[in-house]
């Protein structure tokens, strides 16, 4: 699965600490799902597309 | 959150809040005890089978049984408790290492010592069983934190 998680974040100048703190994630779990190594489960990418104001399937995609 | 550090064999102590360091710290203590205690129960019963010594310990051994499994069972619920708490990331990487300990333990268990065992008539004791799955969660633990982590370290922004 793809996303476009990195652009997100990189819009709104978060380093990955500073985001993952936000949706109560480490930094090193953002960068693997940043990377495609890791596919968050539905609560977690619920609680990322809530922050971005967006919908799950502009921000996950396959 | 629980980070993983140097390779993927560590806990990063300081990313550990309080609550995370008394249970993860008082697990690794209580599991430690229950392993010195179950070697010495171990080392017992199967020191007289491998020296030929007798062992005027042996009615010892049944009264400790109790506290190697308290401590096991302790231990494992602090763990329980200290990984329910952490992110799915970090409980994704110990279950991918954990499984490739798991898999090298049996593998190898299964295609190098327990031949050894019947065949050659080496006598595996527990010890090298538990090296074994050591071993594998050593090799499994640095490849999932290379495929998972690395790439973090280098392009992090």
């Amino acid at each position: 699965m793809n996303n476009n998680l990195k652009k997100l974040r990189d819009e709104l100048n978060l380093s990955q600490d500073a985001f993952g703190s936000k949706v109560d994630v480490s930094r090193q779990t953002i960068n693997s799902i940043e990377n495609g190594k890791f596919d968050p489960s539905l609560p977690l990418a619920m609680k990322i597309a809530k922050f971005f104001n967006s919908k799950i399937e502009d921000i996950f995609f396959t | 959150m629980a980070e993983v550090n140097w390779g993927g064999l560590n806990i990063k102590w300081s990313s550990l809040n309080n609550q995370d360091k008394k249970e993860y710290g008082g697990g690794l203590t209580l599991m430690l005890i229950a392993s010195v205690v179950s070697g010495v129960i171990l080392g017992g019963i199967w020191g007289e089978r491998l020296t030929g010594q007798v062992d005027t310990m042996t009615w010892l051994y049944p009264y400790m049984y109790p506290f190697a499994m308290l401590g096991f069972i302790g231990g494992a619920k602090l763990m329980t408790n200290f990984m329910q708490r952490q992110d799915e990331g970090f409980v994704d990487f110990n279950i991918k290492s954990n499984i490739y300990g798991i898999n090298f333990f049996w593998i190898v268990g299964f295609l190098i010592a327990w031949p050894l065992e019947i065949f050659m008539g080496w006598d595996f004791v527990f010890m090298e069983y538990f090296l074994l799955y050591a071993l594998g969660v050593t090799i499994g633990g640095r490849k999932v934190y290379k495929e998972m982590y690395v790439i973090d370290i280098n392009n992090e922004t």
